[in-house]
């Protein structure tokens, strides 16, 4: 924060006092500020929240400059670089919040990334296995029937690819857990000019 | 949210000098209130099947939700939609006559929208509010303020209701997860730039959702968490309240106040000598004595913080220009407001 000392040698003679505009910043309206000649000056910006994103509040001139000086400054989805002041973009750390759905956060890599495995189209009915390599799941939704791969309950949430969820629906025997979500909205995500049922 | 003073002057005067005092006071903390004049609201409510209740609860405040505007004379527009991007068919539990309710996707509830001059107004809103339960099951919250902000149902079927030098505040009321297909990040970058990103508090977003499932005083079937949504607000400098534990007179009346943009709250810079605090707003003084606002010691972060809270009739309007003066101390609340002793 900036903090500038202003020091007064006026009015000790007697008689009426010099007129001034302000005495400080509180004295002056709208985006202004109190000069060291006791005048209100008009500034672009008094803080960074009158700036808009990916751009802030220069204090040393009260003007807004593109780049950043905190994350707050920055698009949604990065954040600020304080070394070169500006703002980069982050890596995912939920994959609820931060991938497409049906794409899941590898935290390792800070990456989203596409589940091939998941909601690949099969044929059978509902219960029956399939996928063999991996073990899946087949289950009818509206517009077809859709492979869903196994899971641990033990995975942390944030990991399992987004509106997905490692659900027991084989009667609860706590055995056979598998991504549990939207398929549909999965295949029109990803083929979105595909014909559906 | 937290509202930190604008960067400060302090004056030092030289002692011995009584005749032109440029002030007594160490610190300014010098805040403007902001200037909104004109506040378009869009309330996107959750029509699926365990929402009605909800709905009757929020429909029912209308009072509450336009107090601050009325305490600061902010122009407004409400509009409502809902989380149904997409369209439905009847089934057992909706009728033909149900579903028609609903709105297109992207469309205010009943083509409309609610102005300071409109009659009525508190009966459209609970009518607006009641969306029914008719919707689709797989909320999309984020996705449907996206498709009713877009420019061309700005410029089409909601034309009138976004105001180009308004601010815009999006309210998100659901007991299930967002189910929007894009990362949350995309959601809150397409809100601001409806705005054109000129000033990032021209758009902002609270939550009315469930934060905290197992706080719930019954706790919901076929509900979850709105995580996605509290992002948006923890971002959008919005507030969030748990929707299956909450005081909804206080909660929209909160709602109110974030909303329309008008502070109550003001954070100091500094701890102050609580006994020497003076409060002006534009030219004139507005005194403890008269209970127009009090010191107070807030949490913020985890934190405790000096603060200034005014009383509601006394908020400063908008635009209004701030100072609060006081010399540095303890912050201590006993020495607040000591009477004023005459001359």
């Amino acid at each position: 924060m900036r903090l500038a000392w202003v020091i007064v040698f006026a009015g000790c003679s007697g008689g009426e006092p010099a007129a001034v505009d302000c005495r400080d910043d509180g004295d002056c309206p709208g985006i202004s500020i109190c000069t060291d000649t006791s005048e209100c000056l008009a500034v672009d910006c008094l803080s960074s929240a009158q700036c808009g994103l990916n751009s802030f509040c220069d204090t040393t001139e009260y003007a807004c400059v593109e780049g950043c000086e905190s994350d707050v400054d920055c698009l949604s989805g990065s954040t600020c670089d304080t070394q070169t002041a500006t703002c980069v973009e982050t890596e995912c750390v939920d994959s609820q919040l931060d991938c497409h759905f049906g794409d899941a956060c590898n935290q390792d890599t800070g990456a989203c990334e596409t589940m091939t495995d998941l909601c690949s189209s099969c044929a059978g009915t509902d219960g029956t296995t399939c996928r063999e390599e991996i073990g899946g799941e087949c289950r009818w939704f509206t517009s077809g029937h859709y492979c869903l791969p196994p899971c641990s309950p033990f995975t942390d949430p944030a990991k399992h690819p987004r509106g997905f969820a490692c659900m027991d629906f084989d009667g609860g025997d706590g055995e056979d857990f598998n991504l549990f979500g939207d398929c549909n909205a999965v295949d029109a995500y990803r083929n979105p000019d595909a014909d559906t049922e | 949210m937290r509202w930190f003073p604008i960067p400060f002057i302090a004056v030092t005067l030289i002692a011995g000098c009584t005749e032109f005092n440029i002030t007594d006071f160490e610190v300014v903390d010098t805040f403007v209130q902001d200037p909104t004049e004109e506040v378009d609201i869009l309330v996107v409510i959750d029509n699926s099947g365990s929402m009605q209740g909800y709905q009757l609860l929020l429909g029912a405040r209308f009072t509450e939700f336009i107090s601050a505007f009325v305490d600061a004379d902010v122009d407004y527009h409400i509009g409502v939609t809902t989380t149904t991007t997409e369209p439905v068919g009847p089934n057992e539990s909706c009728r033909q006559e149900d579903v028609d309710q609903i709105p297109m996707p992207g469309q205010l509830a009943q083509n409309r929208y609610i102005t300071t001059q409109s009659e009525d107004a508190e009966d459209i809103f609970a009518e607006l509010v009641n969306v029914g339960t008719c919707g689709s099951g797989d909320e999309k919250g984020l996705e449907a303020a996206r498709m009713a902000l877009s420019p061309d149902m700005v410029a089409g079927p909601n034309y009138g209701f976004i105001r180009p030098d308004a601010a815009l505040s999006l309210i998100f009321v659901s007991d299930e997860q967002d189910g929007s297909a894009d990362p949350v990040h995309d959601y809150i970058n397409d809100l601001y730039e409806v705005k054109g990103q000129r000033e990032r508090g021209v758009v902002n977003a609270s939550a009315l959702v469930i934060t905290d499932i197992d706080d719930c005083i019954v706790q919901p079937g076929g509900s979850s968490e709105g995580t996605r949504y509290v992002k948006v607000a923890n971002e959008m400098g919005g507030i969030t309240g748990n929707l299956c534990n909450v005081n909804f007179v206080e909660m929209v009346t909160q709602l109110s106040l974030n909303a329309s943009r008008v502070k109550d709250t003001f954070y100091l810079s500094d701890w102050p000598d609580s006994a020497t605090m003076r409060v002006f707003v534009e030219e004139d003084e507005l005194l403890c004595q008269d209970e127009a606002w009090t010191y107070q010691q807030l949490e913020v972060d985890g934190e405790l913080t000096p603060a200034i809270v005014f009383d509601r009739a006394e908020m400063p309007r908008s635009n209004a220009r701030l100072a609060v003066r006081y010399d540095r101390g303890a912050g201590d609340l006993e020495s607040f407001c000591p009477p004023v002793v005459e001359p």
